[in-house]
């Protein structure tokens, strides 16, 4: 066993330590991918306001260090999925995966933690088995989802609030596996999702507030693995 | 329904506006910003009035960074790159006005890059006898297209939102336009946000009732009356 990095701050502490080329977590490392298509800055920014600490990072080469990584989202499917391909994220950020990091994914960072989307071509980072579809009228879903809403979280972690929404596609296949939550006010939306390590809201915690505030807050203290 | 807080930038300085003109002077932006986060604002819609340089945008990341609730821009987008920097910078929307009816291939254009969804059109309208006509906030002149028109055409480009705003209500505190709220909410199947002449939290609950999805306000959040002092106050009351 090896410790790879120690380091204490006031408030933020990250420990890392390597169990046979595994990475196991004692505490976080946040990187938040700045791979062109989120508010890398707004999320950081939410995060030192809870006291994590944490990067914004420009390679992917830069995340195998860290333990838990943020992928927020606002744009289009077919950009950023190229973005992500392109840029050599998606290996990456499956390597980490698979090394045991947890991940967080924002609206649109949250669709493409699936496989396709309705909004054009372009593979997802392909972690969970989900396809992205438009909203639809004959669900009563509106053209575009805006606004905030009250969100309840159906764990036991208590993090129910009131959340920013700003989207026109939702993840769509969604099975009980993945643990959705439900937007309040059109039922047929799905607000987060939640797979073993990987996580994922279609609202806009860094927008939320002080719901959004303590969500990325228990996401850095590692409270939401399922 | 969002109650949101409109600030007009003009010199790098935040103003409380009447007909989009800048008119009691409140402060630093980011520091307005940073109240209206305390006061759990729902949004801030940005409306700025300088030419979009490195100095606006470093003011714009300055506002973005002290804002826990969502952002709104609008002001002088003339291509994708521009809307995509001032995204980038943490706005959750970017608003388009003039710039639309000029070119309607941009909101198609912004839309493939940022998301249809963080994309608003703005018509501000100046009200007369005749009617209502398209009024060019940023400068200054009207150009006689009616509202009815531009919004049939704003809803053709499929935005992720309609914004519309009534500059001969704007500051004045008279009540805003219910009916040119009903009329956009009946031309479009979009989600419609409206500013201009808001004067109570009653006011904005009629507008939502009317079918506004936002409603936003300047003067009724930041001046007092009876001496018009500056104070910036936010509330959404039990209603809203």
């Amino acid at each position: 066993m090896t410790i790879a990095v120690v380091l204490f701050d006031q408030i933020a502490f990250k420990v890392r330590i390597k169990v046979g080329g595994k990475r196991v977590l004692m505490a976080s490392s946040i990187a938040i991918l700045d791979y062109g298509f989120g508010n890398s800055s707004t999320v950081r920014q939410m995060l030192m306001s809870s006291g994590f600490e944490s990067a914004i990072v420009q390679e992917p080469e830069q995340i195998l260090s860290n333990t838990h990584l943020i992928l927020p989202g606002v744009g289009n499917w077919s950009s950023a999925a190229e973005a992500l391909q392109a840029g050599g994220w998606k290996d990456q950020i499956r390597r980490s995966v698979e090394d045991g990091a947890y991940v967080l994914g924002i609206c649109l960072g949250m669709q493409l933690l699936g496989m396709s989307s309705e909004e054009g071509p372009g593979r997802g980072l392909e972690l969970l088995p989900t396809v992205t579809r438009k909203l639809r009228r004959e669900n009563n879903e509106p053209s575009t989802h805006v606004g905030w809403e009250t969100w309840s979280e159906r764990n036991t972690l208590d993090l129910s609030g009131r959340v920013y929404y700003s989207h026109g596609y939702c993840m769509g296949d969604v099975d009980d596996r993945l643990e959705p939550s439900y937007s309040s006010v059109f039922p047929t939306i799905v607000s987060s999702i939640r797979f073993k390590r990987i996580f994922g809201v279609q609202f806009h915690p860094e927008r939320s507030l002080a719901t959004g505030r303590r969500l990325l807050a228990a996401f850095a203290r590692s409270e939401l693995e399922a | 329904m969002r109650l949101g807080f409109t600030l007009l930038i003009k010199n790098g300085a935040a103003y409380a506006s009447r007909k989009w003109s800048p008119r009691h002077y409140l402060g630093h932006p980011a520091n307005i910003v940073r109240i209206l986060s305390d006061f759990e604002c729902d949004e801030v819609a940005v409306h700025n009035l300088d030419p979009l340089n490195q100095e606006t945008l470093d003011l714009l990341g300055m506002i973005s960074k002290n804002a826990f609730m969502p952002l709104t821009y609008f002001g002088s987008i003339r291509h994708v790159s521009e809307g995509q920097v001032v995204a980038r910078l943490g706005f959750e929307k970017v608003g388009l006005e003039s710039e639309w009816t000029k070119n309607p291939n941009l909101v198609d254009d912004l839309g493939r890059v940022i998301g249809n969804s963080s994309v608003v059109l703005g018509i501000t309208y100046v009200e007369d006898e005749a009617g209502r006509w398209r009024w060019d906030w940023r400068a200054k002149s009207s150009d006689s297209q009616p509202l009815n028109e531009l919004l049939i055409r704003a809803a053709e480009l499929a935005p992720g939102e309609v914004r519309i705003s009534s500059a001969s209500r704007d500051g004045e505190r008279c009540g805003g336009d219910i009916n040119a709220v009903k009329l956009a909410c009946k031309t479009m199947d979009l989600p419609v946000s409206y500013q201009g002449g808001v004067a109570s939290l009653e006011d904005a609950a009629t507008l939502a009732s009317a079918g506004a999805a936002a409603v936003y306000a300047s003067t009724f959040f930041s001046i007092k009356p009876p001496f018009d002092a500056p104070l910036i106050t936010y509330s959404k009351g039990a209603k809203l």
